[in-house]
């Protein structure tokens, strides 16, 4: 998987590529972690490109929502696939977490 | 008619997951099968081999865990077979999905997810093997339009 974090104000926008998974998902709570650390608050996690996702990746954005709420900050996901988005609506994730279609949308709402 | 059998031998190791995905490819270039639909099982194939690899062995030795795939039109039929501690996940509970964020909790989460994008799941105990069979039609909505 390639992360690409940008940084548009005080917000960071991480675009994810190809697969989220058992195998890459702690390469993105270690970039998160340490972003978290150094005092970021607003996440746009991009799923444009993102092309597989599993459970291994639902529990780094869960931890990534959790820690942020604990900080006064707020996640929002956008541009996920069908089944990138089927899999976050089956896991009930949709319900407390903001999902819009596109990077532009997220930051009108940050 | 069975159109192609696939068998792939993992390790009791995470780097071996990735082993799903390539003898997905080449299953879905045999039969036309959609990105969605090669996603969907392997999601399946990924959240029940993981648990596994992660819950399966109190020992640190090197354990295989087997895998067949066979296609029947319209099923397709993944057997995965492992010689860990007996788990059944035909019994694991449906997660809570309510609430917000704060009361989630991830466990459990990756079997539900594995029933959701499967048509069957069947569990026995053979001698010392869990044995697991998925079956999933993918006429439905799942090969190339």
């Amino acid at each position: 998987m390639e992360i690409h974090v940008d940084n548009k104000n005080e917000v960071k926008i991480f675009s994810l590529k190809g697969r989220l998974d058992s195998n890459t998902s702690p390469q993105l709570e270690e970039k998160i972690a340490s972003l978290i650390e150094t005092g970021a608050r607003k996440m746009i996690i991009n799923f444009k490109d993102l092309e597989y996702i599993s459970s291994a990746g639902l529990r780094v954005i869960l931890k990534t929502t959790k820690d942020l709420k604990r900080n006064d900050g707020r996640i929002l996901l956008c541009a996920m696939q069908d089944y990138v988005r089927e899999v976050f609506e089956i896991a009930g994730f949709d319900t407390f977490l903001p999902i819009v279609p596109s990077i532009d949308e997220a930051l009108r709402e940050l | 008619m069975i159109m192609g059998r696939f068998s792939i031998k993992l390790k009791n190791r995470a780097g071996d997951l990735q082993k799903i995905e390539q003898v997905l490819e080449k299953l879905g270039q045999r039969l036309g099968l959609t990105q969605k639909c090669k996603c969907e099982t392997n999601l399946a194939m990924e959240e029940l081999i993981s648990n596994i690899i992660r819950y399966g062995y109190a020992d640190q030795g090197e354990h295989s865990v087997k895998v067949t795939i066979s296609h029947q039109t319209p099923t397709l039929t993944i057997r995965i077979e492992d010689d860990g501690a007996p788990f059944n996940p035909v019994e694991v509970k449906n997660p809570d999905l309510s609430g917000p964020a704060e009361k989630r909790r991830i466990g459990g989460l990756g079997v539900h997810l594995a029933k959701c994008f499967t048509d069957s799941i069947e569990y026995r105990r053979k001698g010392s093997k869990n044995i697991v069979i998925l079956k999933k039609n993918i006429i439905k909505g799942c090969n190339q339009p």
